[in-house]
């Protein structure tokens, strides 16, 4: 994803959180908050920079571990080594985004191979006959860029994407749930739909 | 309208995202920031120091945290013993720790942690240490603290035991823990 999530919805706070932060850095792409943080250590820019990928870092985390407990754990850790490795990141080399993508992959990823050695003498005789390795790691990749723009929408825009395609509502239900004009609904959805086709548009390199 | 329809494709196949816990931020940021240049490796993989782990009722797991409290002892009811090495423990509000280390001695290696400023555990919760050998997390002591937000626990690890690194958990019974101090 050579754009970043803030390159649409640069002005977007998250309001699931409570941190303050400067509201300067809001405007700032993800690879700028990554240069922030590697060369003044601005706690500021990563709390901006959790605020945008907080829910994909942990989806994705829950996702590969499937135990939440674990996960808050690899999570926490996930962005703690954001923080310790962030100097080591180089924008000629990739998006932010598929840095963190990495970095929570990896963190996912090394604890799930200590289980697996754990049960070594229980593998099953039969090949696995879900998807591939790369499949799976092609949409993982996916859902992280997916829930990350979400987070980067408007609030009004997340709501109504939230309701219809992640709690599969309808838009007239989405419309009462929200006790707005279903004409407002469709206006959001659409709008939201275009930022984001504007944010996910590019692939990933 | 060919690109909405497969941005909308993108959102049904990514299925809805886990909401975050609430405390994750908090702990996620005093984690990084907070965080020296530490060896803390990223994987957390745990090794449950009872047969039956989180399966126990809460009671049980108490009386067994409370049994190996006493078994390995409080500080200040056994001798002193040589310190060879030491390392420190630091965490969120000032929390500290240190971790004393003697000599091995009959396959047996003695350590003492010495907690400040760590809040007491709430009901059903309580504190425990880890220490990172190979890959594997092994538990270490199950403690709590005092009102004065103290503790000083006396152990043992085994005398030929190799470890990386060294934190403290605050465990919920029945499931559930974060890291509160992790070594300096």
């Amino acid at each position: 994803m050579s754009t970043s999530c803030a390159t649409v919805a640069p002005a977007i706070t998250h309001p699931r959180s409570s941190t303050l932060v400067r509201m300067d850095l809001g405007g700032l792409s993800d690879e700028q908050l990554l240069e922030r943080v590697a060369e003044r250590r601005d706690a500021d820019a990563f709390a901006v920079l959790y605020r945008r990928y907080a829910r994909a870092v942990y989806s994705l985390v829950v996702r590969l571990l499937r135990d939440s407990a674990t996960a808050d754990d690899v999570a926490q850790e996930a962005f703690a080594s954001v923080w310790r490795a962030a100097r080591g990141y180089r924008r000629e080399r990739g998006s932010a985004a598929g840095w963190l993508f990495a970095i929570a992959r990896n963190a996912a990823v090394d604890t799930t191979r200590t289980r697996v050695a754990l049960v070594v003498g229980e593998l099953p005789e039969e090949p696995d006959p879900g998807p591939l390795p790369d499949d799976e790691a092609i949409a993982e990749m996916e859902a992280f860029r997916v829930h990350a723009a979400v987070d980067g929408l408007p609030a009004r825009e997340r709501e109504v994407i939230e309701l219809a395609y992640y709690s599969g509502l309808s838009q007239s239900e989405v419309a009462d749930r929200l006790d707005i004009p279903l004409g407002t609904v469709k206006t959001r959805t659409r709008t939201a739909l275009q930022r984001l086709a504007g944010v996910l548009g590019e692939d990933e390199p | 309208v060919s690109d909405l329809e497969r941005i909308e494709r993108m959102l049904r196949e990514a299925a809805a995202p886990v909401d975050v816990p609430d405390a994750l931020e908090g702990v996620a940021r005093r984690a990084a920031v907070g965080d020296r240049p530490a060896s803390a490796r990223v994987a957390r993989p745990r090794v449950s120091r009872w047969p039956f782990g989180r399966l126990l009722p809460a009671a049980a797991v108490m009386a067994a945290a409370a049994a190996a409290t006493l078994l390995i002892g409080v500080g200040g009811r056994t001798p002193p013993f040589a310190v060879s090495s030491s390392l420190a423990m630091t965490g969120a509000d000032g929390a500290s720790a240190t971790v004393d280390f003697g000599p091995a001695a009959g396959g047996t290696r003695p350590i003492m942690l010495r907690v400040r400023g760590l809040t007491p555990a709430p009901a059903g919760e309580y504190y425990e240490m880890w220490m990172r050998v190979g890959s594997d997390a092994v538990s270490v002591a199950t403690f709590n603290t005092g009102p004065s937000g103290g503790a000083t626990v006396r152990g043992s690890l085994a005398g030929g035991m190799s470890w990386r690194s060294c934190w403290v958990t605050l465990e919920r019974v029945g499931g559930g823990h974060h890291t509160v101090l992790r070594a300096a």
